[in-house]
């Protein structure tokens, strides 16, 4: 190791490493600038969340100034009164509307995202521990095909795909598009994920629960699946989160239906039909982004520490 | 039971404890496998057959050859009268050329901030995750609010997000700007897994500043997450639409448009089903293209990448 000796006539010498300076430099220049990211991150919303206390007047005067009150809440009470999405869906083959208000929107979100990020999680789950821990023939094949289509773009299938839901029923229906939502559950991030928390866990607790006479599904359940429980929570919060704030499932597949974000998003599109000034739409932005952010804050431990992700190598 | 001849009791057990196995793990996947099926396979190929039709307005196919291919190739080339695809596709290269040359060595810059725990590193953490949290919808809208408003008077620009100087660098100043959230993540958390041993010897072989461990420790160690994210990257990027739904539903100006984009305007814009042929005949050109390319970068990779050694 290279190090420089200083001399000091007060006889306080010291050794220290020569990269030491540069490491200070370069430590204090990335914290400045990651700093400077995040601030470029937060003003956005800080201007969105003091802009949703301000009253349209404050708000055209200057739209950058702080509001007079923090306890105007009228623009939340419009947001309650005014979000309404109209769909139309077919009731026995005859055209319906179905109109969603606030509290509609947001069980949809909740429904959609839960059932989503579970079932996706669980099959990638299933896949991560049978691909990563089980010798059968196919293993090697099934891994390939996942890595293949991770890297292998198949481009302009998404007209056939919309073809092919409508033909199937799954376009417009809630149920099927959730079912049929881990269609490749056996490649991308996720499935790597998981794949790499099972191959980092010891195969010993199974094979000594197979001596106690267990069977395969109970090792699954009862064992292995509890250890990999971190990585699962940190990757349903993350798929919840993502279905949450999706408001293109809902524009583009499920017509007749609609969650917070798509809901906030024809409202932002449309402000001027619905009557509603800025303010109001920030307000609306506060009241979808606060479920989110107390969900993160509570899973952020498993968030930060598990997402990792190799190599494509199997 | 007849025992088979030859057949010897741990032969027995074996095939019982390889049958219980395989009871196992094919109906544990029989499910997903299924959907794969039919929402993969079968898509595939129906995508695939479409190439070589035509659909009529009422949904009706017919044989149509290589009609469909020479439309795509005619307004990538030659329609000057409508460049909209040529835009899209050169548009889609530049978003993935940025970001490769910006946005990749950044995330590895702030990654490597929060591997070495600099001050403040755990709010910077949570902060850039933000994105990715709090909906990018709600980023993009107000990104769009934002520059429309407060950048817009800064600068004088008049609508900046539909003005051809502005709306494409602003674009790309969006998707550079929430991206880290993810990214930084990965690659901190991959930088914190290299074994403490290479650390140490790379240390004793004179490895001192930050820069030359990044360089000689820490990219050649998390370079199979790099590549990952380099081969995921280039298979993935004429699929990109941006955030440009986000911004303008499907009413985008002609020169923001990149070829996801295209695709889904094309597709979820139209009345009827006729454009739908030219689309996956295009999605095949596309990928006969992308293939080789995806393939010579991963070889690429595992060839010539950083070696820890």
């Amino acid at each position: 190791m290279r190090q420089a000796y200083t001399y000091r006539p007060n006889g306080k010498n010291r050794i220290r490493e020569t990269g030491e300076a540069s490491k200070r430099i370069v430590l204090s220049l990335n914290t400045a600038l990651c700093a400077v990211y995040c601030l470029s991150l937060m003003l956005p919303l800080i201007w969105m969340l003091y802009s949703a206390f301000k009253t349209n007047l404050e708000y055209q005067q200057d739209i950058m100034a702080f509001p007079k009150s923090l306890l105007y809440f009228e623009n939340f009470s419009v947001v309650f009164e005014k979000l309404r999405i109209i769909r139309v869906t077919t009731v026995g083959g005859v055209p319906a509307r179905v109109t969603y208000g606030l509290g509609n929107m947001l069980v949809t979100s909740f429904y959609f995202a839960l059932a989503v990020s579970v079932i996706n999680v669980f099959f990638n789950t299933v896949f991560g521990y049978i691909l990563s821990k089980y010798k059968f023939r196919g293993r090697g094949f099934l891994y390939g095909l996942g890595i293949f289509i991770m890297v292998v773009p198949i481009i302009g299938t998404e007209a056939a795909y919309f073809r092919l839901i409508q033909q199937l029923g799954v376009y417009d229906n809630m149920v099927l598009t959730v079912l049929s939502a881990p269609s490749v559950a056996f490649s991308g991030t996720y499935f790597l994920l998981m794949y790499a928390a099972f191959k980092g866990l010891a195969w010993e607790y199974a094979e000594a629960a197979f001596i106690d006479g267990a069977g395969h599904y109970k090792v699954f359940l009862r064992i292995m699946l509890p250890m990999a429980m971190p990585s699962m929570i940190c990757l349903v919060t993350l798929n919840f989160i993502g279905m949450w704030n999706d408001y293109s499932a809902f524009l583009f597949y499920l017509p007749s239906y609609a969650n917070l974000s798509y809901g906030l998003y024809i409202f932002e599109q449309n402000a001027a039909q619905y009557g509603v000034n800025p303010p109001v739409i920030y307000a609306g932005f506060v009241i979808a982004a606060v479920p989110v952010v107390g969900i993160y804050s509570v899973a952020q431990k498993f968030i930060l520490q598990k997402f990792t992700v190799g190599g494509l190598k199997g | 039971m007849k025992q088979k001849p030859g057949m010897t009791g741990a032969v027995k057990i074996k095939r019982k404890t390889e049958v219980k196995k395989l009871l196992f793990v094919w109906p544990m996947m029989l499910y997903p496998l299924s959907l794969f099926a039919v929402f993969w396979v079968y898509k595939n190929i129906s995508s695939f057959t479409m190439a070589f039709q035509s659909i009529d307005a009422f949904g009706k196919t017919s044989w149509a050859g290589l009609d469909n291919f020479k439309t795509f190739l005619y307004d990538i080339f030659q329609n000057e009268s409508d460049t909209i695809l040529r835009t899209a596709v050169i548009r889609s290269l530049l978003m993935y050329g940025v970001n490769l040359l910006i946005s990749m060595p950044l995330y590895i810059f702030f990654s490597y901030a929060i591997y070495k725990k600099c001050p403040g590193h755990a709010l910077w953490r949570f902060l850039m995750m933000l994105p990715n949290i709090i909906s990018a919808f709600i980023f993009g809208l107000l990104f769009k609010r934002f520059a429309n408003g407060p950048i817009a008077s800064l600068f004088s620009w008049d609508t900046p997000l539909r003005s051809a100087g502005t709306a494409f660098p602003l674009i790309l100043f969006y998707m550079i700007w929430v991206s880290f959230g993810t990214n930084m993540l990965v690659y901190s958390n991959a930088m914190k897994e290299v074994d403490d041993a290479v650390k140490e010897s790379a240390k004793l072989d004179g490895v001192s500043g930050m820069l030359s461990e990044l360089r000689y420790v820490l990219i050649p160690s998390i370079f199979p997450t790099i590549s990952t994210f380099l081969i995921v990257g280039v298979a993935g990027f004429l699929m990109q639409s941006g955030p440009l739904v986000m911004f303008y539903m499907y009413n985008a100006p002609g020169y923001v448009y990149t070829t996801g984009y295209y695709f889904t305007v094309r597709i979820f814009n139209t009345p009827n089903q006729t454009g739908y042929p030219a689309l996956a005949a295009g999605g095949l050109i596309i990928t006969a293209v992308t293939v080789p390319v995806v393939m010579t970068v991963r070889r690429a990779l595992e060839k010539l990448g950083p070696s820890v050694e």
